[in-house]
């Protein structure tokens, strides 16, 4: 765990001349960089996905209470992070930060976390986190309003009206967008090599620089993706079908408990 | 009507002993109290030292913005005769075909710099995107297998890799492994096609498999051929449903343009970056930049929304 989030890459490989290379051997001899990095692309996205999780609960939870000061702050959070590129926003966090004197390098465990890690992580789970709220705020919204009018005139509190009836209802909606948003994220981490973090993608470019076998090295690259995304897209796929409203009221009208 | 309506709603004014009575916490005054409350951080923390410090004068200048949306001055390219010699190739040899090719090779395109050519590969990305999209869409759906295997290949290849590793891959590799010297608004218009292309394909499938069999069957009933059933009878139908899809890929198309930076395009978020090296004000200068996108974004949203509200 130590060695997978240290900063610094390890030397590649020593470039061999052009011609003493056959195919495959830049991929083959570096292939613990790429595991590496495969690893790091993995912990970010977690780390990234429970940030993420985190702030779009809370901030879709604020933009659907009918009160004002939160509200406005939730709504230009989402706005903004929703709308504005990821890689301005990677920037302005890794180099943006320490200049008002926020300092996200820590140690944790033994494990250390480079500023560019952390800054890249919280990035991403803010950027994702605008779009998990939109999710979960448009989930809460589709439930119809009589149900929570008929909890609130029950004796309900409005934390028991949402745990207990509109989030129940609500999950059925959100989670095959979630899913989406999610695999998203993980295509998105790849930004995160733009400043540094020692990520799948800036493996390849490390590799690609040291032994020039630009088609081997980024093929494999693209198959280490694949394997990341896949399994993720199937996922989402199985979501959608699942989960599918129209699906579940053909079964519903067939006598089928969904 | 109008009568009965104002006596069933209006309310008697409340009295002083009611307005006193008004309990002081309520939820809604804490949630208002705390987003006043971070609004004025922000202000004090954020805007004041920044503003204190100097950093946002060089907004206060034309130079800096015109850096950013159409790139530095070359001062005689000013004149129409050396912008369209930039463009369009040398004005003594250019014929109407040749000053055509020249203008899509994009070889004097790189003297447009920031939001101008950002908009420029978007626009171009879009067009292709939409057209090469239709037709993966359409051979998705064929009924010939090997068209139909290449085209879901296509398109779920495309969509599960990052598009950072696309234009990466079209920048570091077309020119080495297919000899390809293009410019460098190219290889941004080719890596943002193939990844857009493919999730357009998918929005247009959907859009298409969305409208009812029954509307199909009619058709054919009626003796429409499938060709003109597919133009009369299931893309306008289909159309009004892909709209808001369609919308929010023009966003992440938007967003993705700025990818284009890490080619040594001179794009929006480049222009910024040298900005911000050259200035020092990396969160001003980042946090400009990204309103210039959000302006973009946000009003294609807008509209988006307007759109189905229009539709419903």
């Amino acid at each position: 765990m130590l060695e997978l989030l240290a900063q610094a890459a390890p030397a590649a490989a020593a470039p061999p001349p052009e011609a003493a290379y056959y195919f495959g051997q830049a991929v083959v001899e570096n292939l613990p960089l790429f595991i590496k990095g495969m690893g790091i692309t993995l912990v970010v996205a977690l780390v990234a996905a429970v940030i993420s999780f985190t702030v779009g609960l809370v901030v879709a939870v604020l933009r659907v209470t009918p009160s004002g000061g939160l509200k406005i702050v939730a709504t230009c959070f989402a706005e903004f992070f929703r709308n504005t590129p990821l890689l301005v926003q990677v920037i302005a966090f890794y180099f943006g930060l320490p200049r008002i004197g926020v300092r996200l390098k820590f140690d944790f465990l033994g494990i250390s976390i480079s500023d560019s890690l952390a800054s890249g992580t919280l990035a991403l789970g803010l950027y994702t986190g605008a779009f998990v709220s939109e999710a979960i705020r448009a989930g809460l919204l589709a439930v119809p309003k009589g149900q929570g009018e008929a909890a609130r005139s029950l004796g309900l509190s409005i934390l028991q009206t949402l745990k207990l009836v509109v989030i129940p209802q609500a999950v059925r909606m959100v989670l095959p967008p979630l899913g989406n948003i999610y695999s998203a994220m993980l295509k998105n981490s790849a930004i995160l090599s733009s400043v540094g973090v020692a990520d799948l993608m800036y493996q390849a470019d490390y590799v690609n620089n040291r032994t020039f076998q630009t088609f081997e090295v980024l093929s494999a690259v693209v198959l280490f993706y694949l394997m990341l995304t896949l399994p993720m897209a199937a996922l989402v796929h199985w979501l959608e079908r699942k989960y599918n409203p129209l699906r579940a009221r053909t079964l519903r009208l067939r006598g089928a408990r969904v | 009507m109008s009568a009965d309506a104002a006596i069933l709603t209006v309310e008697p004014p409340p009295s002083g002993a009611a307005k006193r009575s008004a309990p002081f916490f309520t939820y809604t005054n804490l949630f208002n109290a705390i987003g006043w409350l971070v609004l004025a951080l922000i202000l004090w923390f954020l805007v004041i030292p920044a503003a204190r410090g100097g950093t946002w004068a060089p907004f206060s200048e034309w130079s800096t913005w015109r850096f950013l949306l159409v790139g530095p001055d070359f001062g005689p390219m000013d004149e129409w005769a050396t912008w369209s010699t930039l463009m369009f190739g040398p004005a003594d040899e250019r014929t109407f075909g040749s000053g055509l090719l020249y203008f899509i090779s994009l070889k004097g395109i790189p003297q447009l710099q920031g939001l101008a050519i950002t908009l420029f590969v978007g626009v171009f990305a879009v067009v292709l995107s939409t057209i090469i999209g239709f037709f993966f869409a359409l051979g998705r759906l064929s009924n010939f297998k090997p068209l139909r295997l290449f085209c879901s290949g296509y398109i779920e290849l495309m969509r599960a890799l990052p598009s950072y590793l696309i234009i990466f891959y079209v920048f570091i590799g077309f020119p080495k492994l297919l000899g390809l010297n293009l410019a460098a608004p190219w290889f941004a218009i080719i890596g943002l096609t193939l990844y857009t292309s493919a999730v357009m394909a998918e929005i247009f499938r959907a859009g298409i498999l969305g409208v009812d069999k029954g509307q199909l069957e009619a058709a054919y009933a009626l003796g429409l051929k499938p060709r003109d059933t597919i133009v009369s009878i299931v893309l306008p139908q289909a159309v009004r449903r892909m709209v808001p899809s369609i919308v929010s890929q023009l966003i992440t198309l938007t967003k993705d343009t700025s990818l284009a930076s890490v080619i040594a395009l001179q794009e929006l978020t480049r222009k910024g970056k040298q900005l911000y090296e050259f200035y020092n004000n990396v969160l001003e200068m980042m946090f400009v930049v990204a309103a210039i996108y959000f302006l973009i974004c946000f009003s294609l949203s807008l509209a988006s929304k307007r759109l189905e509200i229009k539709q419903q």
